[in-house]
C-alpha cells in the first residue's frame, strides 16, 4: 500500500493528509517515516504496529534495512539515528481509515504553545503537602460534593496552602483515574503511557 | 486533569495568556479526543507558522470541555491572587476571572473546577455569585471552619436556640468559634 493511500485515508480533515504528506518519507514499501520519526508500519490491508504497546522499537529496525529502502522522493533522506518511535493509532480502521496522532503531534503542538512547566511549583506544594495532609478537608462534605458533580470549587485563605491545591491536583489525578506521570510530559514517558486503540 | 499554578515571582505564570497553553496541551496529551481538537486549530494556523488568539484558546479549551461522553475534566488553578490586579484594563487577573466565569457557565457535566486564592474582594466578587462550594482554609488545619459549621447547625436546629433572635444567633457562634481554639 502505497505511502499516499495510507495518508489518504487518514479520518477528518484533507489539510492533516497534505501536511503529514508533505513531511513523509517513504522509507520502504511497509515503513513510513515522518520527518527522522519512525511512525508505523503499513503492510497490505491492515496496518501492523512494529512496535508493542509502548515499547521502542528503533533496534527492531535495523539501520540497514532502512536505509535500503529509501528510494526517497524529492531526495529527502533519512536522517537520523535517533529514531523515536510514534504511534500510529488504529482506531476506525474498519471504516478504511487511519488517524496519525500520538508523540510527534504531541510534541509539536506542545512546541507550538510553548506553554511554561507548571511541575516547579507542583514539586514545591507536594512537599508542603506531606507535611500537611488536609484530610479534613477532602473528607469533608464539600470536596465529596465537587468530586460527584459540582463545577466550581473555590479554596480560599490567607496563609500559603498551596499544598491543598497540590494535594487537589493528586486528588484530582486518582479520581479521574490518570497517572500524574502523563501531566508532566517528556515523550518518552508518554510513549510507555499511552496505550494503542483498538477499533472501535 | 489540567492544574496551573499561578506565580508572582515568574513572568511566565502571570496571565492568561500562560493559563490556556497549559491547559489546552495538558489535556491533549492526556486524551486523542482532547488532541484531535487541539490539532484542528494547529493545522488552522498553516501547522503551527501562526500563534493562536486567546480567544481562538478559550474556544479550544470549551470544545475540550464540553465533548459528549467524556471522563470527567480536573482543572485546577492555584494562587489567582499572584495574578495581577491593577495594571491593564481589563487586568490579567479579572480576565482569568472572566475566563472562569466562562468556563463554569458552560454547564458542562464533565467539569471540575478548583480555584483557590487569597479571599480579596475582586475575586470573592467574582466567585461568590458563580459556586456555592467554598472553603475557608483560613486557619491552618480547617479545623475552625468544622467548628463553625457544627456550632452553626446546632443553634439553627435546636428547639430552644432557634428561636432565638439572628445577633443573638450569631453572637453565640462568633463567640463559641472564636473562643474554641481548635477544640
Amino acid at each position: 500500500m502505497a505511502t499516499a493511500q495510507v495518508l489518504r485515508a487518514a479520518h477528518t480533515v484533507d489539510d492533516r493528509v497534505r501536511v503529514v504528506e508533505d513531511k513523509v518519507l517513504e522509507i520502504d514499501s511497509r515503513v513510513v517515516g515522518v520527518d527522522d520519526k519512525v511512525v508505523v508500519v503499513i503492510d497490505g490491508a491492515q496496518p501492523s504496529l512494529i512496535s508493542h504497546q509502548g515499547k521502542m522499537f528503533n533496534s527492531d529496525v535495523p539501520r540497514g534495512k532502512r536505509d535500503k529502502g529509501s528510494h526517497t522522493t524529492s531526495g529527502r533522506r533519512h536522517g537520523s539515528s535517533e529514531m523515536l518511535v510514534i504511534f500510529f493509532l488504529r482506531r476506525h480502521w474498519s471504516a478504511g481509515s487511519i488517524i496519525l496522532t500520538g508523540n510527534q503531534l504531541r510534541y509539536e503542538l506542545r512546541k507550538w504553545l510553548s506553554p511554561s512547566d507548571p511541575s516547579i511549583n507542583h514539586n514545591i506544594a507536594c512537599g508542603a503537602h506531606r507535611k500537611q495532609r488536609a484530610e479534613w478537608f477532602f473528607q469533608g462534605s464539600i470536596f465529596t460534593e465537587w468530586k460527584s458533580n459540582g463545577s466550581l470549587l473555590w479554596l480560599h485563605g490567607k496563609r500559603t496552602f498551596s499544598y491543598i491545591s497540590s494535594a487537589t491536583t493528586l486528588m484530582a489525578t486518582s479520581c479521574s483515574g490518570l497517572r500524574e506521570e502523563r501531566t508532566l510530559v517528556c515523550p518518552y514517558q508518554l510513549l510507555s503511557t499511552f496505550s494503542y486503540s483498538p477499533p472501535d | 486533569m489540567g492544574y496551573f499554578y499561578f506565580d508572582f515571582r515568574d513572568s511566565n505564570k502571570q496571565n492568561r495568556r500562560d493559563l490556556l497553553p497549559s491547559l489546552v496541551t495538558q489535556l491533549s496529551d492526556q486524551s486523542h479526543h482532547h488532541c484531535d481538537i487541539l490539532n484542528a486549530l494547529y493545522l488552522e494556523h498553516g501547522s503551527g507558522a501562526q500563534k493562536p488568539s486567546e480567544d481562538e484558546l478559550i474556544q479550544c479549551l470549551k470544545d475540550m470541555l464540553t465533548l459528549p461522553d467524556q471522563q470527567p475534566v480536573y482543572l485546577v488553578i492555584d494562587a489567582l491572587d499572584e495574578c495581577p490586579g491593577t495594571s491593564g484594563l481589563p487586568s490579567p487577573r479579572e480576565q482569568v476571572l472572566d475566563l472562569v466565569k466562562e468556563l463554569v457557565e458552560l454547564s458542562s457535566p464533565n467539569l471540575r473546577l478548583c480555584v483557590t486564592s487569597r479571599p480579596e474582594i475582586d475575586i470573592r466578587r467574582a466567585l461568590e455569585p458563580l459556586t456555592s462550594l467554598r472553603v475557608s482554609l483560613h486557619d491552618q488545619s480547617g479545623q475552625k471552619q468544622d467548628i463553625v459549621n457544627y456550632v452553626t447547625s446546632v443553634v439553627q436546629s435546636d428547639a430552644k436556640t432557634c428561636r432565638w433572635r439572628d445577633d443573638e444567633k450569631n453572637l453565640v457562634i462568633e463567640t463559641l468559634s472564636e473562643r474554641a481554639d481548635g477544640m
